[in-house]
């Protein structure tokens, strides 16, 4: 049930029931595996396959959708009158937009078929190494290896389709002592790309420099943002980034495009098929990606904005964009680091949160190595820190950029990590 | 439909065994969703689902195969569970330590539905637009609203699960909700207040019993109130927490922090660990004495009431914390032995019938006090505090230690009155020093379940639901604010 024939004539079966004024389908579908480990075994060896179908259709502004996981036709028939039958009850969308005409959508290639094809077999040998190199060492280490094929295809009433199929590979690994842990991850198209031996000692290495950490009072502190950090703050940002809430006072956008909103080293844009995370080429409503500039050295260009939106402010349609490529320099972190006379380098962030979603304030704590450091070097690890600080505030104070590096999990980026000054930790933890 | 499922059990645990399992279980599940979005007074979106597949879990030498579809040919379903078998026997052959031991538990057999008189899904659209769409009418009267935002989400899920050792056990859960937010705009600020249906295992007649029309004007007013109030200043007050906040502090610190997988360590890839190890268990003293917490997966209404686990292990009730004393965790027949319990006090479940099932928190509720307290009492006996009604803002570390919660609308008590509403309140703890400075909790007349329908945790990421309960109680001395 994955080549693009049987899910494109699926897509087709499904348009050929329709009776309302117009109709989408979209399947999402995936084949993946994942191995975790921990406690010095695999702890899960899962495989899945999962398609899943969404029937949109509308008569007028009435709309209705539903979703099923059953292609056969009697189902697909079942999945469009219960949408239609949906519609015709449902109230009008006061934002009803007309669906996508045919268009070109971006060439994006991101199959690999030796990722696809990695199995269990391969993904446990490469869980043992990293085990057995703990065992009976008093280390101890936790992660995931993930891979497979993810699958997207679209019709429209329209006459507008398209396909994708791209691979899928990550893995993670955090190594514990006794009192201190380090943490990598690694994300990419073709599974070549990711060196778990390399994972697994940069998660090493941060976990034995960060032993027997120190205790420090919080405060403001001038701070390395690990890239894993940034790109967790950076969802948060894009999350309060569309036009509606902006233009309706709900936003901290409000009136703020066009305006300088950054420091003048930050610009970020979003690039389908860019060749460190290319995304996907289509959105569910089957609107193409494109490039857009959203800040561009510190002042805010353009929000997201739906199709119904874009209509009403006379601007192209953005949708959803797969990536948000931050732009960077040739600095390391250790570079990054020597430029400091006192300050903390974080790894990465746990538990991030909005506090004010209108100031963009939030909370959250560090993760997985903190260190401090002094006269341009790491002194040692210090115990964990809740922190409080707003987003534009944070991005105003950018003082270095360094390499970009795919990071993401909610999204997809690549950011570089940032030295950012009078970072506001509020408080400590016992660990 | 049940002669299908039939087969596909039939067909997995077939497979499974002749591939030489240890042991193998199979959940058929058929999930049914409806979730009607609105925002002023217009539908945003109506949508349904109804999706259905299977997962085969196999155990080959103390090592976990498994294996998940859609396609219900039986060829495919012998396949995954084929796969499932392979996948355990690779990991067996690279697996260091600790080979898994299931804590034994009689085969289940029986069903379980949920008690409801009026099945969601049979009630027209039609009304549920009109309900909803009349309660954005309403809120968007009151000047200096600007937005609602609401939702309707009705559940069924169907579970048959059957294993190798003779279990065969099926569930037929439903579970409604519905929320919406208001928002007031101005003065540079936006300010919300939420309004909902407690999250229940029941049918369409627990949110007739709401008053989501009725409520909006007042929900309204206190957003408008909300965007006028004084901001908190930093210091150390007296809170009393109301069961709809109080809800997510128990979940985050101590329900998480009780699941005996993530105090084992075995989530230390995404979610953490626990401060809470089995070391300080009958020795930790988590909070005062007057602190009970008791997990019940038979609750009538809990969002984790589901008759039995994904093990096949019937729902039951235990205390985690007795006076104030850590005594229990949740557990899964996996991690139950590794602390020397004899039997899985039934708390592991799946988000999916394509998800591994993980230790979840069970339906975990702060049992009231013994001795009689009203609400009111306790606002006369406190002289400078803050009620916190609602969700906010939450955050906990990955041990489960250091905290900080927001709420949804916060009120000054000033010499046991209630006074007007504050803004920008967040309080910070650690999970222990908070719940030793308990001094109070309301009597049983003023319990209420409350329901998470997102909580997160797993690697990748499942989505569970639970009911959290408590009457109002009283915390002495928490820091708040000073963090901008």
């Amino acid at each position: 049930m994955d080549d693009e024939k049987n899910l494109t004539d699926a897509v087709e079966t499904a348009l050929g029931f329709r009776k309302s004024d117009g109709m989408e389908a979209f399947i999402d579908g995936h084949r993946i595996g994942f191995t975790r480990f921990s406690n010095g075994r695999i702890t899960q060896n899962v495989s899945r396959s999962k398609f899943i179908m969404t029937v949109k259709t509308w008569f007028g502004a009435r709309e209705g959708l539903c979703r099923t996981t059953d292609f056969s036709r009697a189902s697909l028939e079942a999945a469009v009158r219960t949408a239609e039958e949906i519609a015709r009850n449902s109230g009008e969308n006061l934002e009803f937009a007309p669906p996508v005409r045919p268009c070109a959508v971006p060439n994006v290639e991101s199959y690999f078929e030796s990722t696809a094809r990695t199995g269990p077999k391969e993904r446990a040998s490469m869980a043992g190494r990293m085990l057995a190199r703990c065992s009976g060492s008093g280390l101890s280490c936790a992660g995931l290896l993930g891979n497979g094929t993810l699958f997207r295809v679209f019709g429209n009433s329209e006459g507008h389709s398209a396909y994708h199929r791209g691979s899928w590979a990550r893995m993670t690994c955090t190594v514990l002592t006794g009192n201190s842990s380090g943490w990598k991850r690694a994300t990419a198209e073709n599974i070549s790309d990711i060196d778990p031996d390399g994972v697994f000692e940069s998660a090493l290495s941060t976990a034995e420099k960060s032993r027997d950490p120190a205790d420090i009072e919080p405060g403001k502190y001038t701070v390395v943002l690990g890239s894993p950090a940034v790109s967790e703050m950076l969802a948060f940002l894009f999350w309060c980034w569309d036009a509606k809430s902006a233009h309706e006072g709900r936003s901290f956008m409000s009136g703020k495009v066009g305006s300088a909103i950054a420091a003048p080293c930050i610009s970020i844009s979003s690039v389908p098929g860019h060749p460190k995370a290319p995304g996907f080429p289509f959105q569910q409503d089957g609107l193409p990606q494109a490039r857009v500039d959203w800040i561009r050295n510190g002042r805010a260009v353009n929000l997201t904005r739906d199709r119904f939106w874009a209509g009403k402010l006379g601007l192209t349609p953005t949708g959803q964009p797969s990536n948000w490529i931050m732009d960077g320099t040739d600095a390391t972190v250790d570079e990054l680091v020597a430029g400091i006379s006192r300050g903390i380098l974080v790894s990465r962030f746990w538990y991030v949160r909005y506090v004010d979603q209108i100031e963009l304030l939030l909370t959250g704590m560090t993760r997985d190595g903190t260190f401090l450091i002094e006269d341009g070097r790491i002194m040692c690890g210090v115990k964990n820190m809740r922190w409080n600080d707003s987003i534009p505030s944070i991005l105003n104070r950018v003082e270095a950029v360094g390499t970009p590096v795919r990071e993401g999990e909610s999204m997809d980026t690549v950011v570089p990590p940032l030295v950012v000054r009078d970072f506001n930790f509020t408080s400590k933890t016992l660990f | 439909m049940d002669s299908k499922i039939d087969e596909i059990i039939g067909a997995a645990l077939d497979a499974a065994a002749r591939a030489g399992t240890d042991y193998a279980d199979v959940r058929f599940v058929r999930n049914r969703k409806q979730v009607v979005n609105f925002e002023d007074d217009f539908i945003r979106s109506i949508e349904q689902e109804d999706m259905s597949g299977y997962g085969v879990r196999a155990l080959v030498k103390g090592a976990w195969g498994f294996a998940s579809s859609t396609d219900s040919d039986l060829g495919a379903v012998r396949q995954a569970a084929r796969l499932a078998v392979d996948m355990a026997g690779a990991n067996a052959a690279v697996s260091v330590s600790d080979p898994v031991t299931l804590t034994p538990d009689e085969p289940r057999t029986g069903s379980h539905e949920t008690p409801m008189l009026e099945d969601p899904f049979e009630v027209p659209i039609k009304e549920k637009v009109s309900l909803l769409t009349a309660a954005g009418s309403e809120a968007l009267r009151v000047p200096g609203v600007r937005k609602v935002l609401g939702w309707m989400n009705l559940l069924n899920v169907r579970k048959t699960f059957a294993s190798t050792e003779g279990a065969r056990v099926s569930t037929d859960v439903t579970q409604t909700a519905a929320e919406y937010t208001v928002w007031a705009v101005g003065n540079g600020l936006a300010k919300q207040r939420t309004y909902s249906i407690l999250p229940l295992s029941a049918g369409y007649e627990h949110l007739r019993r709401g008053r989501i029309v009725e409520e909006a004007p007042r929900v309204a007013r206190e957003a408008v109130e909300h965007l006028k109030a004084k901001p908190v200043p930093a210091g150390r007050k007296d809170l009393i927490l109301m069961p709809s906040h109080l809800s997510l502090t128990i979940h985050e610190s101590v329900g998480h922090a009780t699941e005996l997988d993530r105090a084992l360590g075995m989530e230390e890839s995404l979610a953490g660990r626990s401060f809470a190890v089995p070391s300080l268990l009958g020795k930790l003293k988590y909070g005062s004495d007057l602190v009970n917490f008791k997990a019940d997966n038979a609750m009538p209404g809990g969002l984790a009431t589901m008759g039995f686990d994904d093990d096949g292990v019937p729902g039951t009730s235990w205390h985690i914390v007795k006076d104030g004393v850590l005594r229990g965790y949740s557990t899964s027949r996996e991690v139950a032995g590794k602390i020397g319990q004899t039997r899985s006090m039934g708390s592991n479940r799946a988000d999916s019938w394509s998800s591994f099932p993980i230790v979840r928190i069970p339906n975990l509720s702060l049992e009231p006090g013994s001795r009689m307290l009203s609400l009111d009492d306790l606002i006369a006996d406190t002289k400078d505090g803050i009620l916190i009604d609602g969700k906010g803002s939450y955050s906990i570390d990955q041990m489960r230690c250091n905290f900080q919660f927001g709420g949804n609308a916060f009120f000054e008590i000033k010499n046991g009155r209630i006074g007007g509403m504050l803004r920008d309140v967040t309080y910070q703890a650690i999970t222990t020093d908070f719940w030793n400075s308990c001094d109070a909790i309301c009597d049983g007349r003023f319990f209420e379940p409350h329901g998470e329908l997102n909580c997160g945790k797993g690697d990748p990421m499942q989505i569970s639901r639970m009911t959290h309960g408590s009457a109002p109680a009283r915390f002495r001395n928490i820091s708040v604010g000073g963090i901008r």
